[in-house]
């Protein structure tokens, strides 16, 4: 967050021009060492800045420093960079390579060293001494090295301008859902971060320099990117946001993909009918305005709910119509998750050659296309398959592959289920051990990020798990909590759960 | 002189952070007993005689404590036979990983060295084998040829004991090693030794340590281990305090106002006796009446302000327009540091002098956008409660009012000078956050307007 906004509102606004006099004098007025923050958020605006300052002082020698790699002591760096320059002025830039936006500033090296060395820059370093960054950066610094920041001499505050904000926002964004999703855990932080001070950016604009089309796009990304980590709170949020814009400038385009996409938040937090509303009403703008990809993820996606109520027949119909027209368009992402989605429910059909074949398909085109997310979900689901056949060690390592994937993207989802199919798995090996240890890191996971029916599924298997090891009471006590879980979230599960607790479990 | 030139010197008299030297010294004595304490503290240990004492002395972070114990050991030095060491410890320790022992060693260290400049006082190094073996990790101290030299492991050499953690864990081995001496035991043996000498030698007869910047080394944190040897505020003061007041000379501790105001903070005096000397702000405006200035605070700040201008050739009138002074006085709280950045900023937000209103609420701005960011989202109504509170107290047990007075959010006043209970402390806000928006909607939360 901006902390422009924060402080009272009788403050006069920042002024770029104000600041950079300001910093010009204290160049022009320091006689030793003090201490300077310059907050400004873009590196090629921070150059130009230190341009004009060098402009302004011509004949004064300064030095700049621009890291372009993580380092963890500034101390030891700036030593080695200025020993035995003449310099009135040093300009750091690029620290915050090595200040995460991710993670707690208390565990970053390069904050803790500068904490605990404020008193010794003055003793190596005659001039003062300005450092360039990014607001988030000199946040984490405020708050995780308050000693060092403690002893500046003053901060310098340059605005994004309105026009850099939006120009960054189509800049910054990438639409495709493909090169999102498998990108590393890190590196989604990382966007994320930089996603949301833009946004908090752009709200701050007066209101005739914004851009609704940046904003959507900012705003859609967002929700992208949040999905991708499995926060789906947060990316109905931002996709409400999308929807109201949208309809508000009558884009019907975007209304659809925003309603289609909350309807795939609210599938992940198995609220089915909500899905299905959102689906459908996704559906008719599409065919309404003839847009056939939208037509044919609507499709699947409603194949995908009626698969997750346990209405298998209805899932192929709708996968397959879906399906024929990715292929009609020539969409590989989309032809590839209709055959995944296919395979599964010819899986609980029980028709294990057809589904081997179709997830073997959504493999290939997959890899094909560098599509991470598919194919970790397509080697889940040759698991799933496999162990079905009673393969269980093909299984395993058919999870093993799909569970290290879903790791290196950060998709907790995925990570979830291949954590209760590797407790599965083990149950069925009769490794009880590592079984109840799946289950429980499963568990753990599914609440975290609110996956209910992955909470349910860690729980009638540890249920299963104790009630085969005549551990009955444990068994029917995490039975009871599942089914209450299955209940709630309409689980074709549930029914057959129910007779059983009915059954084993009367005290 | 030139426009210029007076703004270059006022910027760079305006230090915030090095502790006023004789030159810039302010004795903020009405508003909040600066020299009173100091006077407090000779006298007593004029009366003591032979007994050593402990003091304990705290204060928040950049409230002028270096300034007035530079002071104190100025005016001991100059009159009485108490002979100071002031030791920043700043120098000597790495503030997240200190062992008690590196805390012995800087005093070695400064002692010998205080003592060798001043008075050419060396002390054979046969009787402490323990200080030589140190004093061999730091390579070729004897190539100087001088005898005594170990004691004086210079502080070039504790720099690097401070930066390089694998010295730090190779003197540490050393010290652990040595079963016959504890660095403890040589360190009072050495204070004994070079007592003897001053009173033999000069007309000093006892030391008087005092010890700055301890109150910075890290807090407690969870997970600590009573085994463990890195300390943390805690375990210094409290933990260790059976060494710390075994020294065998008279000492100044400062310790944190954080800890001092913490439930911990209760059992000091149980181990220090009762000599804990608190340097507040400086009472800038009535108790719980923010508005109402205390003419005498704003007095003794402006002394502080003459003192820096001084040498600039300027004076205050014409440095500032009143109504810029007198913002800068309200929100710096009494704070000294505070002041002195604020004049120093104000002072390059202006092409020429004096600095205005404007110039003014631009450095107090900056303050304001740092508390904006730094506070934590749970403290804000536990200020709005401060603020509206009908005694200006605090919950001493709670953590969160202790994290509020390090980083300065809260800050700590007396009502004037002498004050030996605790009973005329109380507490404020800082001005600047009286300034963010976050802080205005949890006091308007915690009183919602009276509805028609």
């Amino acid at each position: 967050m901006p902390t422009e906004s924060a402080i009272s509102e009788d403050f006069e606004p920042y002024n770029d021009e104000r600041e950079l006099r300001r910093l010009i004098r204290a160049v022009q007025f320091s006689k030793k060492h003090y201490l300077y923050f310059a907050c400004c958020n873009q590196a090629p605006k921070q150059n130009e800045l230190i341009a004009d300052v060098k402009k302004n002082l011509k004949g004064k020698p300064m030095k700049v420093v621009r890291f372009k790699k993580p380092i963890t002591d500034l101390l030891t760096e700036l030593q080695k960079e200025v020993i035995g320059e003449n310099c009135e002025a040093v300009f750091v830039q690029g620290l915050e390579y090595s200040i995460a936006s991710d993670g707690k500033g208390d565990e970053n090296a390069l904050i803790h060293n500068l904490n605990i060395s404020r008193d010794a820059f003055k003793r190596y370093l005659s001039c003062p001494l300005f450092l360039w960054l990014p607001e988030y950066a000199l946040v984490k610094i405020t708050r995780y090295a308050p000693d060092f920041f403690s002893v500046r001499s003053g901060t310098f505050y340059f605005s994004n301008p309105p026009e850099r904000v939006t120009e960054q926002i189509f800049q910054s964004v990438s639409s495709n859902w493909i090169e999102i999703s498998s990108l590393p855990l890190a590196e989604k932080l990382k966007q994320i971060e930089i996603l949301e001070n833009l946004l908090a950016e752009y709200q701050g604009l007066h209101r005739e320099k914004q851009d609704k089309q940046a904003e959507m796009r900012l705003l859609s990304n967002l929700a992208e990117f949040s999905f991708s980590i499995s926060e789906f709170q947060k990316a109905i949020e931002y996709h409400k946001q999308h929807l109201a814009i949208s309809r508000e400038i009558s884009y019907r385009q975007g209304e659809s993909n925003s309603l289609g996409n909350l309807g795939n938040a609210y599938l992940k937090l198995n609220e089915h009918r909500k899905a299905i509303e959102y689906y459908e009403q996704s559906l008719a703008i599409s065919r309404e305005i003839g847009n056939r990809q939208g037509e044919s993820a609507s499709l699947g996606n409603l194949g995908q709910v009626y698969y997750a109520l346990g209405k298998y027949g209805k899932a192929i119909e709708y996968h397959e119509q879906s399906l024929a027209i990715s292929r009609e368009i020539g969409n590989r992402g989309g032809e590839g998750t209709s055959l995944g989605h296919l395979g599964s429910a010819y899986t609980d059909l029980g028709e294990y050659g057809k589904a081997i074949e179709y997830h073997k398909q959504h493999l290939a085109i997959s890899r094909e296309i560098g599509y991470r997310q598919g194919e970790s979900a397509s080697l889940g689901n040759l698991g799933i398959a496999y162990l079905k056949l009673n393969e269980y060690q093909k299984a395993i390592e058919y999870y093993e592959q799909s569970l290290a994937i879903s790791r290196e993207i950060g998709n907790r989802g995925d990570e979830s289920t291949s954590l209760v199919n590797l407790g599965i798995a083990y149950g069925n090996l009769g490794d009880y051990r590592k079984a109840i240890e799946y289950n429980e890191q499963s568990l753990r996971t599914s609440r975290e990020i609110g996956n209910r029916q992955g909470e349910g599924n860690s729980l009638d298997n540890l249920g299963n798990i104790y009630y085969r090891l005549g551990e009955k009471d444990r068994a029917c006590n995490l039975l009871k909590e599942a089914l209450v879980i299955y209940e709630a979230i309409e689980s074709p599960n549930a029914n057959v759960l129910r007779q059983w607790v009915e059954k084993h479990c009367q005290n | 002189m030139k426009t210029e030139e007076i703004q270059t010197a006022i910027y760079n008299a305006f230090e915030p952070n090095v502790p006023a030297d004789s030159r810039f010294y302010a004795d903020c004595k009405e508003a909040r007993g600066g020299s009173a304490l100091v006077k407090k503290m000779i006298d007593r240990l004029n009366s003591a005689k032979n007994e050593n004492l402990r003091y304990l002395f705290t204060g928040h972070l950049g409230c002028g404590k270096s300034s007035e114990l530079l002071h104190l050991a100025d005016k001991l030095e100059k009159e009485t036979t108490f002979f100071p060491v002031y030791i920043d410890f700043e120098e000597y320790l790495d503030k997240q990983d200190a062992t008690l022992e590196d805390i012995f060693l800087g005093m070695i260290s400064e002692i010998a060295s205080r003592c060798r400049d001043k008075f050419e006082i060396k002390v054979k190094e046969e009787s402490y084998s323990l200080i030589k073996k140190i004093a061999g990790f730091f390579g070729d101290f004897s190539a100087k040829g001088e005898i005594g030299l170990p004691f004086d492991i210079a502080k070039l050499n504790i720099e690097k004991l401070r930066q390089n953690p694998n010295l730090r864990q190779q003197v540490r081995a050393a010290i652990k090693q040595d079963e016959k001496k504890s660095l403890f035991s040589e360190l009072n043996d050495f204070i004994m030794e070079i007592e003897l000498r001053l009173k033999q030698e000069t007309e000093f007869t006892k030391l008087i340590i005092i010890a700055d910047s301890l109150e910075k080394i890290k807090r407690f944190e969870k997970g600590e281990k009573e085994e463990d040897e890195i300390i943390s505020q805690e375990k210094l003061f409290l933990g260790k305090s059976e060494q710390l007041t075994g020294i065998a000379t008279n000492v100044i501790y400062t310790v944190p106002l954080s800890l001092y105001r913490s439930h911990y903070g209760t059992q000091l005096p149980q181990f220090y006796g009762k000599n804990v000397f608190v340097l507040p702000m400086v009472k800038i405006h009535q108790r719980g009446k923010f508005d109402e200035p205390f003419e005498i605070g704003r007095q003794e700040l402006i002394e502080i302000i003459n003192k820096r201008l001084k040498h600039t050739g300027t004076s205050i009138d014409k440095v500032f327009k009143e109504d810029a002074l007198e913002y800068l006085l309200k929100y710096c709280g009494g704070h000294i540091r505070s002041l002195v950045r604020f004049v120093q900023e104000a002072s390059i937000a202006v092409d020429e002098l004096p600095i205005d209103f404007k110039a003014a609420r631009e450095s107090v701005k900056e303050e304001v956008r740092s508390f904006a960011a730094s506070v934590r989202e749970s403290y804000w109504d536990k200020l709005a409660k401060l603020e509206s509170s009908t005694n200006q107290q605090i919950e001493n047990g709670d953590d969160d009012y202790s994290k509020m007075l390090e980083s300065l959010a809260i800050l700590e006043y007396m009502n004037g000078d002498e004050v030996e209970t605790d009973d005329d402390v109380w507490y404020a806000v800082n001005p600047s956050i009286r300034l963010t928006i976050k802080f205005k909607e949890s006091l308007a939360k915690l009183n919602p307007p009276a509805e028609n």
